[in-house]
């Protein structure tokens, strides 16, 4: 008995390791899903531009005009922060419901430190450190129990969820943070080079992530760690410390969300964007992430923004209700994924 | 053994005897599942029930534990009417919980459980015609449990039917739900709910007076839950459906491979915990005596958590109505606690967000351990009878034995 047990543990492991995830067998089934990931950026390019024309045609005047694009432009660039957070958690494997919440709590602290440090020359630099230190606090809070403790991804951050929520709720006694310096809100609405602030923070975080998860070892690392856990472990890839990484980096991306979030709207508020949280999983999973790991592309994670911001805008320019929108989000979510599933299966 | 050994061998189709399992009872088919648990459960519960009962030994220490404290800290928390409170704050995230541990235990996760609940509240609240017989009260559950049966079946059908992961697909038709009831059904805050659900909501099972004056309550609702509970228990140990449950969230390609009706059981899984869910949301309208489409907005965790405290293991295989009766009871009573021991309350979400935390960090480092024993052993059935086995050791008694008082706070 103990040879033949012996026998299906070994072949078990055998098949496991033999699963995809080799270097060699990762990065052909990287190019096969690569040349397959060309193919559906320019199934969500052509999406896109359909919607922009579907709705330039249904109401030109109100959705081509100047305003409507401004403000397209300044809420895409929270929600891809935030939906690039969800997918950096996605690549191994796991899920980071608490962006939101990650991104209020440190945007509390950085700016909090801000308005405490105001008219001194480093106040907001020294906000904006603060607010990626919290964090990156709450990135390893996430990191460790996922990684180290074995919570699984979708409890864990569940629980850091509410947690950090109440913490923003119990710091503050549940009162929004308002009367924020001129000199960080301006930073909110500025145009250097004709181009909103917001998007040019949007446009060199996405390139510094693509090269992280695409051309980088710790970018290498993450995708055979969310390909297959049992392999990596078996390559001698230290899966607990690269967990933490990952939630440190969602995490750290979230605060920069947040701290847009607080210049644009000129307060922090322990609760705001919940509806965010849904949002960006949906241009996740739109932009063709894998939620069981091991792949995604940055570049379709920003497309796929901008295409739902675009359905969002066109939707509010035909005054159709905001819950329209919402039954809009799950029905694209159970329709990628059926397409995926069917294409992978 | 030997009968089960001859059991198998009659029994022993093609497919289970390409297993590549050892033990001969691993092989053996679904009847002998049902047939023949004493021999079995007594060779393969080892593991599991040490695992399975610690965690539920944990709770249930916990619990007593923390009764006592705070008690301590203040004697109204262990009087009657407190008691009664807590039991009534606990009847809707059981509710909830019962739906969304079955899903649990078939390896699933999901999260819709309140959109479905709320919907089907919302719905049926709009429907009924206004006489205040207590038929019509009835007739209202019954509307709100198919309601809620029918948007489970639409889970069912992403799962099942689509193949989608069970997280997207949850995460997907929650909002879908959400968005259709806020707008087909209505967003309109009810105030005044229908006169037969109104006289529902003020009938008590028991009431009395204490010596302080305070008025012990404990609602009506809890009979039908216990009835749930116990039907809910007797169909996860008693039937093939619910057993496959257990199995396929062990290992969903074995049962497969041996037979079982997969994609049945995941289906009426799905089915029932949105029927239960509409009775929990319709429960909870009757209890608050409003209806609000905006409900029961973030308290998802609450409920998972409690499911996974009490012992059904997020990776499914595991679980019992027992055991989430009892997270849900121990999440209630930290939330009592945490009122009596004068938390303030804008710190009261951190936490017990953090208590939850505590809780399922505990219950995730138990399972590892036990899974890594399991990993090492050819895979085997041993769950459902170690479900059963506790069936045969405690008589089917789900209420939530609060035998410790409390003040009526809040």
């Amino acid at each position: 008995m103990n040879i033949v047990e012996g026998d299906v543990l070994l072949t078990r492991t055998t098949s496991e390791l033999t699963s995809p995830s080799t270097l060699s067998s990762l990065s052909a089934r990287t190019s096969s899903l690569l040349s397959s990931s060309s193919r559906s950026v320019r199934q969500l390019v052509i999406l896109t531009l359909g919607v922009f024309v579907l709705f330039s045609a249904l109401r030109p005047a109100v959705f081509l005009s100047v305003l409507n694009i401004q403000l397209v432009g300044f809420a895409l660039a929270e929600v891809v922060l935030l939906a690039l957070a969800v997918t950096i958690a996605m690549l191994t494997g796991g899920i980071d419901l608490s962006v939101v919440s990650t991104a209020n709590l440190s945007a509390f602290a950085g700016v909090g430190v801000m308005v405490h440090f105001h008219g001194s020359g480093i106040s907001l630099i020294a906000g904006a450190l603060v607010a990626i230190l919290v964090a990156g606090l709450c990135g390893v809070i996430n990191g460790v129990l996922i990684g180290y403790l074995n919570v699984p991804p979708i409890l864990a951050t569940l629980g850091t969820l509410q947690l950090f929520n109440g913490v923003a709720v119990g710091v503050r006694d549940g009162k929004p943070l308002s009367n924020l310096p001129d000199s960080f809100t301006r930073i909110g609405v500025a145009k250097p080079l004709g181009i909103p602030a917001p998007i040019l923070a949007l446009a060199v975080t996405a390139i510094v992530m693509g090269f992280l998860v695409n051309r980088s070892a710790l970018g290498l690392r993450l995708r055979l760690l969310g390909d297959n856990a049992t392999a990596a472990r078996y390559s001698g890839l230290p899966n607990a410390r690269l967990l933490v990484r990952t939630y440190v980096i969602s995490a750290m991306l979230a605060a920069l969300a947040g701290l847009i979030i607080a210049s644009r709207n000129a307060s922090v508020n322990a609760d705001f964007g919940q509806s965010y949280l849904l949002l960006s999983i949906v241009v996740a999973i739109l932009a063709g992430v894998n939620t069981e790991g091991g792949f995604a592309t940055i570049g379709g994670v920003v497309l796929a923004g901008v295409c739902l911001q675009l359905v969002s805008s066109g939707l509010n320019s035909m005054n159709q209700s905001p819950f329209t929108y919402l039954i809009l989000q799950g029905l694209i979510v159970i329709i990628v994924m059926a397409l995926n599933v069917r294409r992978t299966s | 053994m030997n009968e089960v050994n001859g059991m198998s061998s009659k029994n022993e189709s093609p497919k289970s005897a390409s297993l590549k399992s050892v033990s001969p009872e691993s092989a053996s088919s679904k009847s002998a599942l049902l047939r023949n648990p004493s021999q079995s459960q007594r060779r393969f519960s080892q593991v599991s029930r040490t695992a399975f009962q610690s965690s539920e030994w944990l709770v249930s220490a916990t619990l007593i534990g923390l009764v006592l404290l705070v008690g301590l800290a203040d004697h109204q928390f262990w009087s009657v009417a407190n008691a009664f409170s807590i039991v009534r704050s606990a009847l809707v995230p059981a509710g909830f919980a019962l739906g969304a541990g079955l899903v649990l235990i078939s390896g699933g996760i999901d999260v819709s459980f309140m959109a479905v609940g709320v919907f089907a509240g919302y719905a049926t609240v709009r429907i009924l015609p206004n006489g205040s017989s207590p038929l019509i009260a009835v007739a209202g559950f019954a509307i709100a449990i198919t309601i809620g049966g029918l948007l489970g079946a639409i889970n069912a059908g992403c799962v099942v039917g689509l193949r989608i992961p069970t997280l997207i697909a949850t995460l997907g038709t929650q909002t879908a739900f959400r968005g259709i009831l806020l707008l087909f059904v209505g967003t309109r805050y009810i105030d005044n709910i229908p006169p037969s659900l109104a006289r529902l909501s003020r009938t008590d099972l028991i009431v009395f007076t204490t010596e302080q004056g305070t008025k012990a309550r404990m609602h009506v609702l809890i009979v039908p839950l216990i009835a749930l509970a116990t039907l809910l228990a007797w169909f996860l140990r008693r039937t093939l459906l619910g057993r496959t449950l257990f199995a396929i969230g062990g290992s969903e390609e074995s049962s497969r491979r041996i037979g079982l009706p997969v994609a049945k059981a995941r289906i009426v899984a799905f089915v029932l915990a949105g029927a239960v869910a509409g009775f929990a949301g319709l429960t909870h309208i009757v209890l608050a005596q409003q209806a609000n489409p905006f409900a029961l907005g973030g308290q998802e965790l609450d409920v998972l958590a409690a499911a996974v405290i009490g012992g059904a293991a997020i990776t499914g295989g595991r679980g019992s109505v027992r055991g989430v009766v009892l997270g849900v009871v121990l999440t209630a009573v930290i939330n009592s606690s945490l009122i009596t021991l004068g938390v303030p309350s804008s710190w009261q979400r951190a936490t017990v967000g953090l208590f939850l935390l505590v809780g399922v960090a505990i219950q995730a480092s138990n399972g590892r351990r036990t899974n890594q024993q399991q990993s090492d052993e050819p895979p085997t059935f041993e769950t459902p009878h170690a479900a059963s086995n506790h069936a045969s050791n405690e008589p089917a008694n789900q209420a939530p034995k609060l035998s410790n008082p409390g003040v009526a706070t809040a």
